[in-house]
């Protein structure tokens, strides 16, 4: 039976994947409109018409954005339906390209750079998609916290130990690297991963001196 | 080429139809699965382009109909986002391929003219 907060997240999840579906259509509409303009003025020449440069140089602005938009309902169709399944087996590194993917305006609002590095290996794990996001979510949320403007996050899967892991390296110059462990732990943020990541049956380890912490999720 | 475009978003479905007119295909637009039955039963075209989700006869519905109805006319499916499962489904049911929206009009065109030489 689903908790109320699951409750609330399937209903948000409900409406954000038919939302999703409706501004694909919206899109599918502008590519097509779009491309008959485009069709028409290929068949006009630049002679016949003196605009003509102008209107395929913004046509193709439209078709790139309309490729943009796409891009980002897909990603934000498929975090929709996490809350589909309370446990389902997936591949960490694929979760994690999906929620860097869709906090990439996040870390461009603070001017640093955010990156999922892709693993040697598959690392699966029988998990539950909502929570593992929200985690994942929490420890891009913390290092935008603590790194200055300029900084990177590079968030990687592993195992640990055969246990299941997720990596988050960040990079800084700022003077007050030296209060990491202070700063972390005034932060929602971290108390949230580190939360998420009990719920999940995993730990986290901090290593300050090497810039990163880990999440290490329970083995099956 | 005779192409039937069934899609309940109308202003796709008819915009699509004029670029592939204008590419020399003969394309017909219906906006439900009803329709589209009537119209295949009429007139048969070379090719289906079907839309999976649209209200009352969905392009699975429509195509078990076709193929009860020894229908063998090739059907592209279009897609949206997150249909997967239906997509597999129709491909079980002997759809010859499944685009996903938008569709850039050069891929269309290439899978007309393969699912066309296909049922020929």
């Amino acid at each position: 039976m689903n908790t109320p907060d699951k409750q609330e997240a399937v209903f948000f999840g409900k409406i954000t994947a038919g939302i999703t579906h409706e501004i694909n259509n919206v899109l599918a509409i502008i590519r097509e409109s779009s491309g008959l303009m485009s069709d028409y003025l290929g068949m006009s020449s630049p002679e016949e018409f003196q605009h003509h440069g102008r209107f395929q140089k913004g046509l193709s602005t439209v078709q790139d954005q309309v490729s943009r938009g796409v891009n980002l309902v897909n990603l934000l169709n498929r975090l929709a339906h996490c809350p589909d399944n309370e446990r389902v087996e997936l591949e960490l590194g694929e979760q994690i390209g999906l929620i860097v993917s869709l906090c990439q305006r996040f870390a461009r609002q603070k001017k640093i750079s955010l990156e999922a590095l892709s693993s040697s290996e598959p690392v699966v794990k029988l998990i539950d998609p909502l929570k593992l996001q929200m985690a994942l979510f929490s420890g891009i949320e913390t290092c935008l916290e603590i790194l200055p403007p300029g900084g990177s996050i590079k968030i990687s899967s592993r195992h640990v130990d055969e246990n299941p892991a997720v990596l988050f390296h960040y990079e800084g110059k700022s003077d007050k690297q030296d209060n990491i462990p202070e700063k972390l732990d005034g932060l929602s943020s971290w108390l949230s991963l580190n939360n998420h990541a009990a719920e999940l049956g995993g730990r986290i380890d901090v290593s300050v001196d090497s810039g990163e912490f880990l999440m290490i999720l329970a083995g099956e | 080429m005779k192409v039937l475009l069934v899609d309940d978003e109308k202003e796709f479905a008819s915009t699509l139809g004029e670029r592939l007119e204008m590419r020399g295909f003969q394309a017909r637009v219906v906006s439900n699965g009803r329709e589209a039955l009537s119209e295949i039963d009429k007139n048969p075209p070379q090719v289906v382009v079907l839309d999976i989700k649209m209200p009352g006869l969905g392009g699975v519905e429509v195509l078990k109909l076709m193929k009860s109805a020894q229908q063998h006319i090739p059907v592209i499916l279009l897609t949206g986002i997150g249909s997967t499962a239906e997509c597999d489904e129709c491909m079980k049911l002997g759809a010859f391929d499944f685009l996903v929206k938008p569709v850039q009009i050069e891929t269309l065109v290439a899978k007309l003219e393969e699912a066309v030489k296909s049922g020929s």
